[in-house]
């Protein structure tokens, strides 16, 4: 007997279903079905998983959807043939377009716009006839490519439901075909059924029973228990239907945008051309032969990978950016390549960095090229604006991403489909150490007596197959797939939460599967920063610097960053980073990128980082097992510490194929726990045994596989971010004023508060001036000339108030400023913004100290008439001036941070602080000595690969104070440390070299002292 | 001169929770709102584990795994002020509620009586004692400074406290302790105006200008220049307590001190009222089941707790508790005075059958065979026919959700069948058990069909896998 199931929903039809497509697939194989159609409800979400798991198996898949007319019953569309799959996606399209995300509207007059005339169309009737005025229409369109559906799931009344489905045969002509209508592979998924079902009713499963299927009959059933449901006609029909269908997703064949390349050219022929200008641009002085040569090559590779127009597209991209003075960087395998150099899409020098150029583009890997652009964080909806007026939105999307349950979204959900009370469900999630391995999270449950709860087991079980299912789609960051001509051909698109965008229905990794090419159009808030801080150099200093022009390998800009003088500078001001500075001690570029690559939870892990300073310092022999290993690693001293190098090692030490080594980089790139890279572990091993590598040598090459996960770094990224902190580091160095403005008119980014960057600038003898209502604009601004420049703080520093009305008042703003409060209020800007400014301390050249501006400022919208006789009187009244601990108080309450005394200072000057050693006195003292520091806590770091132990940051009059707490003492301590704004700290002080730090002894929290709890810590992100 | 005392329970929940369970002293025992998660009240063993009120849930969790966590009821903290203030009011006469649960007592009426004003705080704070909860105390010459006084912990020990002593000591308070608006406090603490001192000496009119009417009236009250409108404490009717319990008890043990605390709490009630009765409710609250309503009648009336106990006792040891226990509730309805009256039938002699309407019926029924014995019956939403139907409150309307067939003659235990003696004349309805009633989430699986028996009745059918064996489920028509 041979049958096809032609109605099956995957998880992708978000919590209708309970099993996965690939084990839909896995499932109609095993029972021997001819073919299965993954018919998700108003989408093809799931079909790319669908195809690659049906890839190695004999069972067909074909591509359809359900669509659902609440009057009518479900009509199911299956394609025949490519055309059909884009007449399919067209419709998908069409009703998923007309609703908000996560929605569709369908009705059967759909089907008359929509014809599809290479689709199938399958109906399960809710009633046996058409709606009277387009049953004929209907007919006549499907005449010979539509059937009734009949599914029998074991319920009551199920009897109406086929007489209704043989009335509709006997009336429209239209053969019957039976069905399972599988919402689960098997019947063990009940439980995950109705518990998704309560989840998606926002109900407990014991409330929601008439919604829940009263048995397991709506799954992938065999074909003996079909064979005593159906007759053994509508059993055979399903599979003449499935033989109808030859359409193979693989067949899919990307088109590229032609408008890229100019009428007369190939798309080669311009690549080649723009490349050759611009390797004359960029190396004036004529390229160095092994560049050169690189170039050639790469073009070459292109050109047999036909990638032209790729490169041409992002081209396209950062050439309107370039125009419209947006800054960019590329990323990405292919993007330090010299063809991206000339191109303009980098500015990595290749001459001046050692990369692996043979990683550019891998033939044998046949992996599509992968170029990530980056553009100032503030500017890239233009760059994506330009995307849609270029090419339309019928043919530009973002590509998916795919939101899927993590651990706690499953636990909770599930918990509250089980009955478990929100604050019972509330107190686990808190007490989950959310920093340990994820793996053990059910033995934590256990010890918190969670299976004393009559469904404590059925929460542990049922969250468990829960965590990984989908939950909704959301759009990438920045992948663009862009169509030569209708993107509704090749994939359904969809709305996005975001008014005006839209998405297609398959993430990044389908693309990949099927190789089709996005570009991605990244934000990043250090370009911002960058191009504002260039922009004051050449205003100021008129010197007109870019990315690829500033001057490379200063060893001035070397030392600053060995000093650990990096806050603001991008990738290397963490904690941990600056802590890596005076040990790494980069000299060169290529330093820069190994210390970016190198403080990563990958390297760290997989304890790659202290044979690297060994051998780096000359304490350990550098030795290779053989030519090939030293080939890859040789650069880095034999410790692999980038993402490819790993890859390299498998192929070469264990002699994984390209395609095996594709598949280890996608498990590592989509790393949540071992268990996937654990598949990998005995051939790896065994492979670099069997090539003659020792036990030792393969077991640490695993263990630093393991370790990189997916925060390892490729090189080309850690190049491209190498980049960026050099020349933030150069500006920082050799234009101070400018740095920090550029910074700080970008800010939320990075690590620091506005406070502490002011702070780090001020420690730098940089002169800073409040807000002023007369001086400030709304960003922050570089005045005065060379020599006597300072840093005017603007109004965006300001809490609560608003850009626009601010706008309003610097239009009309006299050039000489105003002269009375009295001009200020005549502009009836509203009475909070001006309450704001007032205790900002803005109007104390007009009104005096901020107390009695705020006075001024006050009023209320209406007049009480009670009250306007007594006022004309008593219209003006003097308020004490603050004291200047109540300054500080309103400073931090208004705009952040103070540029008066320092807390620690005013409360030491008060007599209030305990003796304590300040920060710029700790370098002087003897390591291992006993000391008590003392700060406002402004960072609270643990990172993942510290094993428990939590870096605090303390920052006093002076400067900061690392203090690192071991884990036991953080434990016992707990109350002092967490929630502390000042604290005070007994340790012992350790330095080594150029790094200083307190280990924790005893802690005390002296909050209390503090006149305000406005301070802010950046903690734990 | 008018003079008053206010009285601040910052943690009056908590303290009671302490008196009713003593055994969680040394836990960290914390009460939150419901709304925010933040907490609201905290003991000291909490505070020692840097614990504070106004922190979120999840962060004291993070301080201590033990923590017992509970709502704050608003409606509780009432009762429990009503209480506190029926307490008092055997001993003073003028006692009002505040809204945010504090009580003022106007002591100058009381002065002859006392001799002297502080006589009268010398007694409160001997009665107040008695009740071992935290409060703090604060007098003044009218109610809204009194307050301010109170909730700042400030209280004037002199024997007459004028209008100038109150003023003085309210200088230096901030004003976070007045009833002004959080957004109004907050302008102006901006304007350096962080004490009520400096609010005092601002010119009222001048300051209703710049922040409205909320201000003047507030300090008007304060200075007493503006009446303060009071809600006077009167004993309720009836008797009615709740009482949650911190943890959950699981024995009737767990119970005996909660509910004797409750029963003196009656005892006291009809004592001030000069009342007895004969019959109380208890009602046991559990998690998600039906209340346990146990009605307690003696032959005689008292207002003694202790003969209410020994009847507790005697009723509920009796019955084991079949599931925790998180709340409880007392409540008396018929009152009857110190004099014994006349026992009257329990049913009217006159009325006949037809007459008595459902509801009367259902009392009568219940009055002569105990409520547990009466009950109505409702049909659920489970699709199993054990579970199809269940038992609820006497007198309930049937719901209508229920869609799909059902015979209405349900047979309490399915009865094994010769299956050769029936012949189906149904589809079979797949049905399998509720896998949240199984530990391991096994479901059974049962085949239902209409048969009819050989003398023509219609039989529901199943046939149960587990058992491989046809039972009779019901008899349809």
């Amino acid at each position: 007997m041979r049958y096809a199931e032609l109605h099956c929903l995957s998880h992708y039809s978000f919590l209708r279903a309970a099993s996965s497509p690939e084990e839909m697939i896995n499932k109609a194989q095993e029972l021997g079905y001819q073919a299965l159609a993954l018919t998700d409800e108003c989408s093809v979400a799931g079909v790319v998983k669908a195809w690659q798991a049906a890839k190695e198996l004999s069972v067909k898949l074909i591509i359809g959807s359900e669509f659902k007319d609440p009057n009518a019953g479900i009509f199911i569309l299956l394609a025949t043939n490519r055309q059909g799959y884009a007449q399919l996606s067209a419709l998908i399209s069409h009703c998923r377009g007309r609703s908000a995300k996560g929605h569709y509207q369908f009705s059967v007059n759909d089907l008359l716009v929509f014809p599809c005339p290479q689709c199938l169309l399958l109906w399960l009737p809710f009633a046996s006839e058409l709606p009277a005025e387009i049953a004929a229409a209907v007919q006549a369109l499907f005449e010979d490519r539509a059937w009734i559906i009949v599914e029998r799931h074991l319920r009551a009344n199920e009897s109406g439901q086929v007489k209704r489905a043989m009335t509709a045969s006997q009336l429209y002509n239209w053969p019957v075909v039976s069905c399972n209508g599988a919402l689960m592979h098997d019947s063990g998924r009940l439980p995950l059924l109705h518990t998704i079902t309560a989840i998606r009713e926002g109900q407990q499963v014991s409330q929601v029973m008439p919604k829940l299927t009263v048995n397991s009959e709506q799954r992938l059933r065999s074909l003996s228990e079909l064979q005593d449901l159906y007759p053994q006609q509508w059993i055979e029909e399903s599979a003449r239907i499935a033989d109808l269908c030859n359409f193979d997703l693989g067949s899919l064949r990307y088109e590229y945008p032609s408008e890229v390349v100019p009428v007369g050219k190939t798309a080669q022929e311009y690549l080649t051309e723009l490349a050759q200008a611009g390797i004359k641009k960029r190396f004036s002085q004529g390229a160095p032969d092994k560049v050169y040569q690189q170039l050639l090559y790469e073009l070459k590779v292109i050109e047999d990978m036909q990638y032209a127009h790729f490169f041409l597209t992002i081209y396209d991209l950062v050439e309107f950016a370039a125009t419209q003075s947006i800054l960019f960087q590329g990323r990405g395998s292919a993007a330090n390549s010299v063809l991206c150099y000339c191109l303009g899409i980098t500015a990595v020098n290749p001459a001046q960095s050692e990369l692996l150029f043979e990683r550019f583009i891998s033939k044998e890997r046949d992996e599509p090229p992968d170029i990530d652009v980056d553009f100032e964080h503030e500017r890239r909806e233009e760059v994506i604006q330009y995307i849609y007026r270029k090419y339309g939105r019928h043919r530009a999307a973002l590509t998916a991403t795919v939101i899927t349950y993590r651990l706690r979204s499953a636990l909770r959900d599930v918990g509250k489909a089980l009955g478990f009370p929100p604050v019972q469900l509330a107190n686990m999630l808190t007490r989950l150490d959310r920093r340990d391995s994820e793996e053990d999270w059910q033995q934590q449950l256990q010890q918190m007596g969670i299976l004393q709860h009559p469904q404590g087991q059925h929460l542990l079980f049922l969250t468990e197959q829960l965590r990984g299912f989908p939950r909704h789609l959301s759009q990438h960051v920045g992948g663009f797939v862009i169509a030569s001509e209708c993107l509704s051909d090749l994939v359904p698109v969809e709305n996005a939460a975001m008014s005006g965008r839209t998405v297609i229905q398959w993430d990044k990794n389908d693309i990949e599967s099927l190789k089709l090419l996005k570009v991605d159009v990244l934000g990043l808030g250090m370009l911002s920063a960058l191009r504002k801080s260039l922009g004051l150099v050449a205003q100021i200093y008129g010197q007109e610097y870019q990315l690829a022009t500033l001057p490379q390998e200063d060893p001035e800009v070397y030392t600053m960053l060995q000093r650990a003088d990096a806050v603001g500078i991008f990738q290397v001001e963490s904690r941990a980073q600056m802590n890596m500075l005076p040990r790494l001690k980069p000299k060169t570029f290529y330093d820069l990128v190994v210390q970016i690559a190198i403080v990563r939870p990958g390297p760290i892990q997989g304890d790659m980082v202290h044979p690297y300073l060994r051998r780096r310092d000359g304490l350990e022999a550098i030795d290779y097992p053989d030519e090939a290993v030293k080939a890859v690693l040789k650069r880095t001293l034999g410790v692999p510490i980038f993402q490819e190098q790993v890859i390299k090692l498998a192929m070469v030490a264990a002699g994984f194929t390209g395609g095996e080594a594709d598949q280890l980089r996608r498990a590592m790139a989509t790393w949540k726990s071992r268990g996937q890279l654990m598949a990998f572990q005995e051939k790896l091993i065994q492979g670099m045994l069997n090539n003659g590598y020792s036990d030792e040598f393969a077991k640490r090459l695993f263990d630093q596989i393991c370790g990189f996960g997916e925060y390892g770094f490729p090189e080309s990224h850690a190049a491209s971010f190498a980049n960026l902190a050099y020349a933030s580091a150069w500006l920082k160095f050799h234009y101070p004023h400018a740095f920090y403005v550029g910074l700080l008119n970008s800010l939320p980014m990075g690590f620091y508060s506005a406070s502490q960057i002011i702070q780090d600038a001020r420690r730098h003898q940089l002169t800073i001036a409040g807000v002023c209502i007369n001086a400030s604009n709304w960003d922050h601004q570089l005045l005065g000339s060379p020599g006597s420049l300072f840093i005017q703080l603007g109004f965006r520093l300001v809490k609560g108030l608003s850009q626009s009305s601010m706008g309003g008042l610097l239009k009309q703003r006299p050039v000489s400023g105003f002269t009375q409060v009295e001009e200020i209020k005549k502009l009836n800007l509203p009475g909070r913004d001006m309450e704001a400014l007032a205790s900002a301390g803005a109007f104390q050249s007009l009104a005096g100290h901020r107390y009695q501006a705020r006075w001024e400022m006050t009023s209320l919208g209406q007049q009480l008439p009670l009250l306007e006789v007594a006022e004309q009187d008593q219209a003006s009244y003097s308020l004490p001036a603050p004291t200047a601990k109540e300054d500080m108080v309103e400073d931090y309450a208004s705009v952040s941070l103070t540029l008066g005394m320092h807390p620690l200072a005013l409360l030491e000057q008060d007599g209030l602080l305990p003796t304590y050693k300040k920060a710029n006195q700790l370098a002087e003292l003897r390591s291992g000595q006993l000391v008590t520091v003392m700060g406002l806590v402004v960072g609270r770091q643990r990172p993942s690969t510290s094993a428990g132990v939590t870096f605090v940051t303390l920052e006093d009059a002076t400067g900061n104070v690392n203090v690192v707490i071991w884990q036991d003492r953080g434990r016992q301590q707990r109350p002092q440390w967490l929630y502390a704004q000042l604290l005070e700290v007994k340790g012992t002080l350790e330095i080594q070299g150029d790094i200083i730090h307190v280990v924790a002894g005893r802690m005390t929290d002296r909050s209390s002292l503090l006149p305000t709890r406005q301070v802010k810590s950046r903690d734990f992100h | 001169m008018r003079s008053w005392i206010y009285l601040h329970f910052p943690s009056l929940q908590l303290d009671q929770l302490l008196l009713v369970q003593p055994e969680l002293k040394d836990c960290p025992l914390v009460l939150y709102d419901d709304s925010d998660l933040k907490l609201k009240q905290v003991n000291r063993t909490a505070v020692e584990l840097g614990i504070q009120p106004g922190m979120a849930l999840s962060d004291a969790w993070l301080l201590s795994s033990e923590l017992v966590a509970q709502a704050v009821l608003p409606a509780y903290e009432k009762q429990l002020t009503s209480q506190v203030a029926l307490y008092l009011y055997n001993y003073f006469a003028d006692i009002a509620l505040s809204e945010e649960g504090g009580l003022w007592i106007e002591i100058s009426v009381m002065q002859r009586l006392h001799r002297g004003q502080l006589e009268s705080v010398r007694r409160l704070r001997s009665k107040l004692r008695t009740l071992s909860l935290s409060y703090s105390m604060g007098r003044a010459t009218n109610p809204a400074a009194a307050r301010v006084l109170a909730k700042a912990g400030v209280c004037l020990e002199q024997c007459e406290v004028t209008w100038e002593q109150a003023r003085e000591a309210l200088q230096s308070l901030d004003i976070g302790y007045t009833e002004l608006q959080p957004e109004v406090i907050k302008k102006l603490r901006r304007m350096g105006l962080y004490s009520i001192g400096k609010l005092l000496n601002m010119p009222l009119a001048l300051l209703g200008r710049k922040l409205g009417d909320g201000v003047v009236n507030c300090v008007a009250q304060l200075q007493g220049q503006q009446p303060f409108a009071l809600q006077y404490f009167r004993p309720a009717v009836h008797f009615h307590q709740r009482m949650p319990l911190a943890t959950e008890v699981f024995s009737w043990q767990g119970l005996r001190f909660p509910v004797n605390r409750l029963l003196l709490d009656l005892e006291h009630y009809l004592r001030v009222r000069q009342k007895m009765t004969r019959q109380l409710k208890l009602t046991l609250y559990t998690r998600d089941k039906q209340p346990i309503r146990v009605l307690l009648s003696l032959a005689q009336p008292t207002y003694r707790a202790q003969d209410f106990m020994s009847l507790c006792q005697l009723r509920l040891e009796r019955e084991p508790l079949q599931q925790p226990i998180l709340e409880l509730a007392l409540t008396v309805n018929n009152l009857e005075s110190w004099l014994p009256g006349d026992q009257k039938s329990l049913t009217a002699g006159n009325q006949t059958s037809a007459q008595i309407s459902l509801q009367q019926l259902l009392n009568q029924l219940q009055t002569r065979l105990g409520e547990s014995r009466i009950h109505g019956l409702t049909v659920t939403q489970s699709w199993l026919p054990e579970l199809a139907q269940k038992r609820t409150k006497a007198g309930t309307p049937l719901p209508q959700w229920q869609e799909s067939w059902r015979p209405l003659w349900l047979l309490n235990t399915p009865l094994s069948v010769n299956i050769n003696q029936w012949q189906f004349i149904s589809q079979p309805e797949r049905l399998q058990t509720h896998w949240w009633h199984s530990p391991n989430l096994q479901v059974q699986t049962r085949d239902y069909l209409l048969a009819k028996d050989e003398s023509g009745c219609v039989g529901w059918l199943y046939f149960d896998y587990a058992s491989e064996q046809w039972l009779l489920q019901g008899w349809g028509s």
